[in-house]
């Protein structure tokens, strides 16, 4: 029973973790049809620049500002250059090419830079020790992440649904070019889109350090669960990559708990669950093949 | 009383889906305050007319002037804010938005006198009851007023209407002529694509006949009308 609260615990966490780096992959693939396989790459890239922050300044929460900022800022200059020429083509190979491409790129050049060996960060200290709830005993920067991505998505939830900027997302992801014919420059708004999602990517790299560690191929791992969340939750909704979040999460520390030598195969099955009741993902609007 | 002052000039262009030649030199103009019709058989090209002008088809060859200014190859949002509001094809309704982000969502107060959120659920009184449902709730009538208003809140000089009875009912179709003509009272351009002859001829000052990406006859309503040829091949009549 206690065993089964901690995993329980663990497990929306790490849905959580997953929430940060799957809002932006949801939103970039709704507004922008674009397959953004770079962001296992940022992710693990914002958890190195994070690395570096601690271990130089000794401040997380400066790693915390600082990871964000430098990834959002590579995602506004890759959209500019490169992905902003991909824009309505009809197939998706060309721009997963690109993004797969610059995946490989970027996780070679973190490790030229921070080698191959498991890093391991520390969290703030502030947020060390454990917590007793009921009869166990857990890990307080555990609950202070749960309780940040339950804020995190509360915010990005009334930018989208209470603000005109997030009405014109809405708008873009249901039809970009509709938007444009009245007037709104779309094409900023990809890139601002693009930008924050690929900071969140970054955000969650650093936020994920203390709980997973930072080590090459944790890049494909963690986006892979975030492709299954939003393929799981339907492309381009807030709630769709909130609650796949949560199931894939849930689903994935159950079963690397209790059935480790079925975990992966339970996360597919969830997802392969989920598209037989509903192909469009839990919260989709397009079909799976829109 | 019409000023001869050109909203729109578009000379000989042509406009290709890939290899397919679509438009094979268009020239029509709208002037200020006029009401053009462009009418045609589907698949003659009335679409892609609108849709090359507003850039979302932006031509190969040839010249669009808007006023003096020239938006052959604008980008959509810049051809919108220089003066031009589109009514599309299909409405286009945005169906995850509500009624009212669906009409605020573009609004730009560009002079006084102009469309404010008041005045356009004073001009459609269906909206003002629905401004909390979303998009996709409406019926067919409403969502094609949705796209009417949507336009106009962007204050345009000259809207682009494609197909505005497309699917309606025959009551629906009367209310939207009745909408028209009050735009017209008050001075707006407008270029009417049409299948619907009756509600065409009865609000346009001029009218243009298409036929395979071409001009094959314009001329006023009465002219078009005293011309059973073009009815019959190019309207089918």
């Amino acid at each position: 029973m206690e065993n089964f609260l901690i995993q329980l615990l663990n497990g929306f966490v790490s849905g959580m973790l997953l929430f940060i780096l799957a809002a932006g992959l949801s939103l970039i693939f709704g507004l922008m049809d674009v397959i953004a396989l770079t962001h296992g790459a940022f992710y693990l890239l914002g958890g190195y620049i994070g690395l570096t922050m601690v271990r130089a300044l000794d401040s997380f929460w400066l790693a915390l500002l600082v990871a964000p900022l430098v990834v959002g800022l590579l995602g506004l200059v890759i959209e500019n250059f490169f992905i902003r020429r991909l824009y309505g083509r009809a197939r998706h190979l060309d721009q997963v090419l690109l993004t797969f491409g610059m995946a490989l790129i970027t996780i070679d050049l973190t490790r030229a830079q921070w080698g191959a060996y498991v890093e391991s960060v520390s969290g703030p200290p502030q947020l060390a020790g454990q917590f007793r709830i009921f009869s166990v005993d857990f890990p307080i920067y555990r609950l202070a992440l749960l309780a940040f991505g339950l804020l995190l998505a509360l915010a990005l939830w009334l930018i989208i649904n209470r603000t005109r900027l997030g009405a014109i997302v809405r708008a873009g992801v249901s039809d970009a070019q509709m938007v444009s014919g009245l007037g709104i420059n779309i094409q900023s708004v990809f890139a601002g889109v693009f930008a924050f999602g690929c900071a969140l990517a970054g955000l969650a790299g650093v936020v994920g350090a203390p709980i997973l560690s930072l080590y090459p191929g944790l890049d494909s791992e963690i986006l892979i669960l975030a492709l299954v969340v939003v393929v799981v939750g339907g492309l381009g909704t807030l709630e769709g990559a909130f609650f796949g979040s949560l199931l894939i999460g849930l689903a994935d520390t159950f079963g690397k708990a209790f059935i480790p030598e079925f975990a992966r195969f339970l996360i597919f099955a969830v997802m392969a669950a989920v598209l037989l009741i509903r192909p469009g993902g839990l919260f989709g609007l397009k079909g799976a093949d829109s | 009383m019409l000023q001869f002052i050109p909203m729109l000039t578009v000379s000989e262009i042509h406009t290709y889906y890939g290899d397919s030649h679509v438009l094979q030199g268009i020239s029509l103009s709208v002037q200020r305050g006029e009401v053009v019709a462009l009418l045609g058989r589907n698949g003659v090209g009335k679409s892609t007319t609108i849709n090359s002008i507003v850039g979302f088809t932006p031509p190969r060859e040839g010249k669009i002037l808007l006023r003096d200014k020239d938006i052959t190859r604008a980008p959509s949002h810049v051809t919108a804010r220089l003066g031009v509001g589109l009514v599309p094809q299909g409405r286009r309704i945005f169906p995850t938005l509500s009624v009212r982000e669906n009409i605020t969502l573009a609004s730009r107060h560009t002079r006084n006198g102009g469309w404010t959120f008041v005045r356009i659920l004073e001009t459609f009184p269906p909206l003002a009851q629905r401004l909390n449902n979303l998009g996709s709730q409406l019926s067919g009538g409403e969502q094609q007023m949705l796209a009417i208003a949507r336009a106009l809140m962007t204050n345009p000089e000259l809207v682009l209407m494609d197909e505005p009875s497309e699917g309606l009912a025959p009551l629906i179709v009367v209310e939207i002529g009745r909408i028209l003509k009050a735009l017209r009272e008050k001075g707006l351009s407008v270029l009417l694509v049409e299948q619907n002859l009756s509600l065409a001829l009865g609000v346009a000052n001029r009218v243009y006949v298409m036929n395979k990406g071409a001009i094959v006859f314009a001329g006023t309503p009465e002219g078009l009308r005293a011309n059973p040829e073009i009815l019959h091949r190019y309207l089918g009549v």
